[in-house]
């Protein structure tokens, strides 16, 4: 089983209109400490046995931060565990953060996959969900990554954003395809609670493409995308052959993954837990010794199963039979019988691919009706 | 031992909410026969159900010792009575068991139709009416005016009936005072052969069904073998005794003239049955007091359990309710759409839904019931004929020579600028106008002929909304006609569903069909495909819409650690999927099925 670690850091410029995560702008000045207590995290962590497939530090925004911390961060990993031969190391990176000197020192400390925040080229969009860039911000910022050596760029982009249209939508995937990332994200906006964008939707000053459209632009995205030899190979991410995320992979395959930072979530030794979500609790919490994984019961062996199929069935290419037997010494047709009868004989939304089981790619923009019937 | 002139036997009889059941309180309250501290409020309708409805479900009854002003005490057996059409025949029985009754007219609303209705069967019993007049105290009050109207449409004297308020007390022992005054004693010949009608029944888990009985002539002791002159089982007698408020009070031996109850280890309720007439064995009587009938279902609906695991738990219940009301009757069905459940037999639509409310109230159960349906009458080209109360037992179109339908007597009373539009929604329910009476200057009785099956979707709703609450309706069977019916079929993505078949007169089948398939297309949730909802008629299209595909249900973004919070987003998807049922490839909503009741037209 592959393993990966996941390192929180949770500072931005400023907080987008649209954003729910665990970040907060204005206090960057706690990246010092913030970035002590996280090292420290990882010195004591129980799991320093476990073989790292690969690293993943994500934000918030963790280029607004002296890169010293990044750096001092990847190398107490280093120091703490073993790494596999061809490990992925990915940093987050939003354009407007992260200049030529500080994408070269990253890289040269190890950092071997750029993951950039561009979620759109028009500008006018861009401002309107309070991106703090433009567009040629980011091809600054992605040419600067080439120059310093990264050979494996993902770009984010997002669609249905207010005002856009399909046009607007396929000339983002046009002049992102010309600068030819490896990998790139494209995901739907949604509008989550207590985000600026939420509180203008419920008072009516907020309009978003309806599904009708938004289906539309992610049906675009997968063709033209496809056009130009990005493979989707889950519901919003593509690639270009052999450059799938190897960490996310981890997320959907039910692989391990050690969290650390404040908010991070681990799943390893059969526990989930996480860390708590505010800065100054995470670091009074990391100076206390404390430890998250106190008190976290092993998950069930059919939480586990469930799990299994509707994260794996995300991927293009669905969930192995005979991984699942392998792992939880059942037959998946036995546990499944009556969602997998459902869907592979009457609504034929899933379909079998030699050893897999796969959504047909026509019903993945609709797999949660599909994925809900896996919850037993 | 008292003497039986000093008994009265009555009944209180109303239209629903017009303070029966709160008078009764007020009358075993000055009666002493409960303190205020043992009062609880309606103790006759001791069914949550009734209490909250406000209705009186089973009849009961209950002894109470009033000093009147002259002096000598009265024994008072007040038998409650159900109000509603569906228990005629209950309240019919129990009215046999007096000599008396009390109407209670509000003194706002004036006489409406179950007034009328339950009238008409008191005259019918040769019972003394004792008119009286409720709610005083409330600001629409017009006691003149409903005096004259009980003169005027009733016949009777309304100049002296008692002005009182049940709820606040005022002017009670006036009522007393009146049926001491006005019912006469009972009659009967205590060294008769013992004749005793039945008039309710009581499951009790320690001593059986409790018989309540009127003694008509005769006498009857513990010990005693009696005889159910209709059923022809027979009993030895356990106890005898009276209904107090507060429990049973056993006696040496009931006799003539009396209300009273009977035990004999009697299992089961069917033994029992209201309107039969209990002798003795030995020296019985040679005929039966008149007027038994067997209740009739008229009105029939399938009831499926929501979660198939519990239909054990249903049909537990459902003969856990048949133990108390011989009415209900049920035998399994099967559905395709539903599984296994039952068809299901009430005296009305009333009925249906107390016993629907009752098995999800008292026994937790989560339902899915099927568009009611009533009783047709199949003639076969063979000749033979056949009862149809379930759309899927429709015999093929070639193999029918022809059809009949239940035709009942419906009577409308209200105000008369109402007039024109129930007569429009009485003719578009395929009602016969027979005549229009005016109750006074301004309260009409319509009278019409209408067809059960146009009754039981939602007319009494359609009444109600468009006389804005005023008109009040009560119907009774007529007889069966001839019509010219056909089977509606529903199909969902070109398969039928049985559960939403229904049968119904040829020129409303389009129509209805029409509005079925829109109503379907309301409540049926996008799917993975499209789904097309079709009305058929003997495998004509009549009708057709569609369910849209479902374009978007994803979550888009799932990486990050926490998957706690889209597993929750899934399992609350998973939980709303419990009120579907998988009817072939589509998933169909519960309430579809029941949303043939609510067509609003």
């Amino acid at each position: 089983m592959t393993t990966g670690i996941y390192i929180h850091i949770p500072f931005c410029i400023k907080k987008c209109a649209y954003c729910d995560f665990n970040s907060y702008s204005d206090i960057r000045d706690m990246s010092y400490s913030y970035g002590k207590a996280v090292r420290a995290e990882i010195k004591n962590s129980p799991y320093k046995n476990k073989k790292i497939d690969t690293v993943y530090i994500g934000g918030g925004t963790p280029t607004c931060i002296d890169e010293k911390i990044l750096i001092d961060l990847l190398a107490t990993v280093r120091e703490s565990f073993d790494f596999a031969e061809d490990v992925e190391i990915t940093v987050e990176c939003n354009p407007g953060t992260a200049d030529l000197e500080k994408l070269s020192a990253l890289r040269s400390a190890g950092f071997n996959r750029l993951s950039i925040g561009c979620q759109s080229t028009d500008d006018k969009l861009l401002k309107k969900i309070g991106r703090i860039h433009t567009f040629e911000d980011f091809t600054n910022c992605f040419f600067d990554a080439r120059r310093t050596g990264f050979e494996n760029i993902s770009v984010d982009l997002m669609f249905g954003l207010p005002g856009q249209t399909n046009e607007i939508w396929i000339d983002t995937l046009r002049k992102v395809t010309e600068l030819g990332p490896e990998h790139i994200s494209a995901y739907s906006l949604k509008i989550e609670e207590g985000t600026p964008f939420f509180d203008m939707k419920s008072r009516s000053e907020l309009s978003v493409p309806d599904d009708d459209a938004n289906r539309e632009m992610y049906d675009t995205a997968v063709e033209f995308l496809k056009e130009q030899g990005y493979c989707r190979y889950e519901i919003s991410n593509f690639s270009k052959a052999g450059f799938e995320s190897c960490h996310n992979l981890i997320y959907w395959t039910l692989g391990e993954y050690i969290g650390f930072g404040a908010g991070a979530h681990s799943f390893v030794c059969g526990r989930r837990f996480s860390n708590p979500l505010g800065i100054s609790d995470y670091i009074d919490f990391v100076s206390s010794g404390g430890c998250a994984e106190d008190g976290a019961e092993c998950e069930s062996d059919i939480d586990m199963m469930c799990e299994f199929m509707f994260l794996g069935l995300r991927l293009d290419r669905g969930v192995s039979e005979s991984e699942f037997k392998n792992r939880f010494g059942k037959d998946m047709r036995d546990v499944f019988k009556m969602p997998l009868e459902k869907h592979l004989n009457v609504t034929r939304a899933l379909e079998k691919d030699g050893d897999n089981i796969k959504i047909r790619p026509e019903y993945t923009y609709v797999s949660n009706l599909i994925m809900s019937d896996f919850i037993l | 031992m008292y003497s039986r002139d000093n008994i009265r036997n009555f009944s209180i009889i109303a239209h629903v909410d017009h303070g029966k059941s709160t008078l009764a309180d007020r009358l075993l309250e000055l009666t002493g026969a409960l303190t205020q501290r043992e009062m609880q409020e309606q103790i006759l309708d001791n069914m949550e159900l009734e209490r909250e409805r406000g209705i009186t479900i089973k009849a009961r009854a209950v002894r109470l010792i009033y000093k009147a002003k002259d002096g000598s005490e009265y024994y008072l057996n007040l038998i409650d009575t159900p109000g509603h059409v569906d228990f005629n025949y209950e309240v019919s029985r129990s009215l046999a068991a007096c000599e008396g009754a009390v109407l209670v007219v509000d003194a706002a609303q004036g006489i409406e139709a179950q007034t009328l209705a339950n009238t008409y069967l008191a005259f019918e019993h040769d019972l003394e009416i004792v008119p009286v007049i409720n709610k005083i105290d409330l600001p629409g009050a017009r006691p003149d005016e409903v005096k004259q109207e009980i003169e005027d449409i009733i016949g009777i004297d309304g100049e002296n009936a008692p002005l009182i308020s049940a709820k606040n007390g005022i002017n009670i022992e006036e009522v007393l005072e009146k049926i001491v005054e006005l019912i006469p004693p009972p009659g009967g010949d205590e060294n008769a052969p013992l004749k005793a009608l039945i008039f309710d029944s009581y499951y009790d888990a320690y001593k059986g069904v409790i018989a309540y009985v009127r003694v008509v002539d005769g006498r009857l002791r513990p010990g005693q073998r009696i005889k159910m002159m209709a059923t022809g089982s027979e009993f030895d007698v356990v106890d005898v005794g009276y209904l107090l408020p507060n429990g049973m009070l056993s006696a040496d031996e009931i006799s003539a003239g009396e209300v009273a109850f009977i035990t004999a280890s009697i299992k089961s309720v069917q033994d029992v049955k209201v309107g039969d007439t209990v002798t003795t064995v030995s020296k019985g009587a040679a005929e039966a007091l008149p007027g038994y009938k067997e209740v009739k279902s008229m009105v029939y609906s399938g009831i499926y359990p929501a979660d198939g695991a519990r239909y054990d738990d249903l049909r537990d219940a459902l003969e856990k309710l048949k133990l108390n009301d011989a009415a209900l009757n049920f035998e399994a069905e099967t559905s395709i759409a539903l599984g296994f459940g039952f068809r299901c037999g009430f005296l009305g639509l009333l009925h249906m839904e107390i016993i629907q409310e009752r098995l999800e109230r008292e026994f937790n159960l989560d339902l899915v019931t099927t568009a009611p349906s009533v009783e047709y009458k199949v003639i076969k080209t063979d000749g033979t004929v056949l009862s149809v109360d379930n759309p899927t037992n429709m015999p093929e179109p070639s193999e029918i020579d022809y059809m009949e339908e239940p035709i009942v007597r419906a009577a409308i009373l209200t105000p008369k600028e109402y007039v024109g539009s129930i007569m429009e929604l009485c003719q578009g329910r395929r009602g016969s106008y027979i005549d229009m009476e005016y109750l006074d200057t301004n309260r009409v009785q319509l009278n019409y002929m209408m067809p059960l099956n146009e009754i039981i979707y939602d007319f009494f709703d359609a009444l109600k909304s468009r006389t804005r609450g005023y008109a009040s309706f009560d119907y009774e069977f007529e007889k069966y006609q001839k019509s010219d019916l056909v089977k509606l079929d529903m199909l969902l993505n070109g398969e039928p569903v049985d559960a939403l078949s229904f049968i119904v007169h040829k020129e409303r089948a389009y129509p209805r069909g029409r509005k079925m398939a829109e109503k379907l297309k309301e409540v049926i949730p996008r799917q993975l495909f499209e789904v097309p909802i079709q009305a058929a008629v003997g495998g004509k299209i009549i009708a057709r819409e569609t369910v849209k595909a479902m374009r978007k249900d994803v979550l888009a973004k799932c990486y990050g650690g926490d998957i706690s919070r889209k597993r929750k987003l899934l399992e609350k998807q998973k939980e709303g999927k419990k009120r579907m049922r998988q009817v072939g490839s589509v998933e169909v909503p519960q309430e579809a099925f029941m949303s043939v009741l609510k067509l609003d037209e």
